[in-house]
């Protein structure tokens, strides 16, 4: 079979019906498992399936254990808040600089680990565990101006703690001075929490599919 | 056309709404609005309004399925006349279209440098005036003026003002890009402490348009950076120099080659080569000028070139305008404003 040139094809051009590219014209097929779709289809949020996949999605979504996706949430959520902190820190020591839109990239990162934990359910509790993780990761950045401010290079596990728990609090001793720490805290946090909204599985249907007559 | 409940008129199958064709037969949905769309489309395009007819393609876009082959073949049409369109206005340039008048010829230098700032002085009239397109949009003006506040909170009206539009330039050099190319997008919307953004409601149809609409940003927020310099250097007005420090800064931080920043989008359209005469650019102003954010850019940009490239592209001006801006504005955050 020759291939066409874009002007034949241009010349062909028609609006009446929709030709799948690549395929010869047949039923429209399952946008999960490809299979033609016969009798009735469904449409799940945006995809196109036949009654097999939406079953199997149901299905899918409804089982594992809540226990389980926590644990991996934290599990993958909290390394994922000490990499976004390393790269705050990386950034520091290789520009010189202190780039706030960082608290983004943080966000985003422990957003996207948590929610991978949770199997891209989402609900309030991964939010939660979201915005406090991201929120624990931005503070734990004041960390060394603290250490510096007490004057000393170093100390024990306890020290540290109390550091980590000053660096959690600073932004609301700093006030009104530090509006602009706020709202680059309140955006890293705010992207953590859209990414772990609750996952909706929008389901319509059943459609009915009459086949069409063959030439 | 209201899709919910909907039955084919063909085969009777039912339609879930928000679908652009049965399911069963394929029939299309927008049928009647194709034909005329795509008539409309092609009356412009063969009467050289090459950008109306371009606008019109993409809203026939919107309307097909697009795993149909009618979407490939429109979709290759709004490429080829977005190519045309860039091409076109390029040739539209008042330099392009008259030579010089001989008697500014006579005058030699002069008459040159008086020529060349007809152009400066035209180009202000016309594309400058874009710039007071956004001031007329109640959400950039209260986003602004949000901005604004906030930053003047922290480091003055002067500097805030200075900083507030310099990123409205910027912004609104994206803007010009996209109307460029009939791409449908919101107004620039300011988010205080963290800069502005510009939403699109079309996709551009291929990496040169985002690179000409990426780059197009950092392009119009150095001219911004220049002027203030201009100002600083013949005032000494401190504020301006710092202006032009930051606004060059930030401009150049845009250009991380990390989508969804403007570099990234520039980079889309690079191919191997060419990333990688883009990274000795930055490496050589790194090493001149030792300003931080360029250890960033090199570092992304050494990553991309490694990386995988999807498609078989060049785009020379896309190359030349992002190295351009990478020393330009370098050199830029040289300035050094004097404190106090």
């Amino acid at each position: 079979m020759t291939e066409e040139k874009p002007s034949e094809k241009d010349d062909e051009l028609q609006f009446d019906k929709a030709i799948p590219a690549g395929r010869s014209s047949e039923t429209s097929r399952c946008t999960l498992c490809d299979s033609p779709l016969t009798g009735q289809y469904y449409k799940l949020n945006e995809n196109i399936t036949c009654t097999r996949c939406k079953e199997a999605t149901e299905q899918q979504f409804q089982s594992g254990s809540a226990g389980g996706r926590l644990l991996i949430s934290l599990v993958l959520g909290i390394p994922a808040a000490v990499v976004g902190s390393g790269i705050y820190y990386a950034i520091m020591a290789l520009t010189g600089y202190e780039i706030g839109l960082v608290a983004i990239v943080i966000g985003f990162l422990v957003g996207a680990a948590v929610r991978k934990g949770a199997n891209y359910r989402g609900g309030w509790l991964y939010q939660t565990i979201a915005v406090v993780l991201t929120y624990m990761a931005i503070c734990s950045t004041y960390m060394p101006y603290i250490i510096e401010g007490a004057g000393q290079e170093g100390g024990g596990l306890f020290f540290y703690l109390i550091v980590f728990i000053l660096a959690l609090i600073s932004p609301f001793l700093m006030g009104f001075e530090n509006i602009i720490g706020w709202i680059i805290i309140g955006i890293g946090v705010f992207e953590a929490w859209k990414m772990n909204k609750k996952a909706q599985l929008d389901i319509q249907g059943p459609f009915d599919i009459k086949p069409t007559a063959t030439a | 056309m209201d899709t919910e409940n909907l039955t084919c008129s063909h085969c009777q199958t039912s339609i879930a709404p928000g679908l652009l064709s049965c399911p069963g037969c394929h029939q299309l949905l927008y049928t009647e609005e194709l034909k005329k769309i795509s008539a409309e489309a092609t009356r412009l395009v063969n009467n050289n309004n090459l950008l109306e007819g371009l606008r019109q393609w993409r809203r026939v876009l919107e309307l097909l399925p697009p795993e149909s082959e009618q979407f490939a073949i429109i979709n290759r049409k709004v490429n080829e006349l977005s190519r045309k369109v860039d091409i076109q206005k390029l040739e539209d340039h008042p330099a392009h279209k008259k030579p010089m008048p001989k008697v500014l010829a006579s005058l030699g230098i002069v008459g040159l440098l008086l020529w060349k700032f007809k152009f400066v002085f035209a180009f202000i009239l016309t594309k400058g005036k874009i710039l007071l397109v956004g001031l007329t949009k109640a959400q950039t003006f209260f986003s602004m003026f949000l901005s604004f506040g906030l930053y003047w909170s922290v480091w003055g009206w002067k500097f805030a003002a200075g900083l507030i539009l310099s990123i409205y330039v910027h912004e609104m050099g994206h803007i010009f890009a996209l109307k460029r190319f009939g791409i449908a997008s919101s107004v620039p919307a300011f988010i205080p402490g963290v800069g502005a953004l510009v939403r699109l409601k079309q996709m551009p149809s291929n990496p040169m348009e985002d690179a000409r609409i990426g780059l197009a940003g950092p392009l119009w927020g150095l001219f911004a950076a220049l002027f203030c310099y201009v100002v600083f250097y013949i005032t000494g007005w401190a504020s301006w120099g710092a202006i032009a420090q930051v606004g060059a800064w930030i401009n150049l931080f845009n250009l991380l080659p990390l989508s969804p920043l403007d570099g990234g989008r520039g980079y889309h359209a690079l191919n191997r080569p060419q990333k990688w005469i883009a990274t000795i650019v930055i490496a050589l102003m790194w090493v001149i000028v030792k300003e931080g954010i360029l250890v960033l850019l090199l570092i992304m940009s050494v990553a991309n070139s490694l990386g995988k490239i999807e498609e078989d592209q060049s785009d020379t001006r896309a190359l030349l305008e992002y190295c351009f801006l990478v020393v330009t504005l370098s050199l830029m955050t040289l300035i050094q404003p004097p404190v106090g």
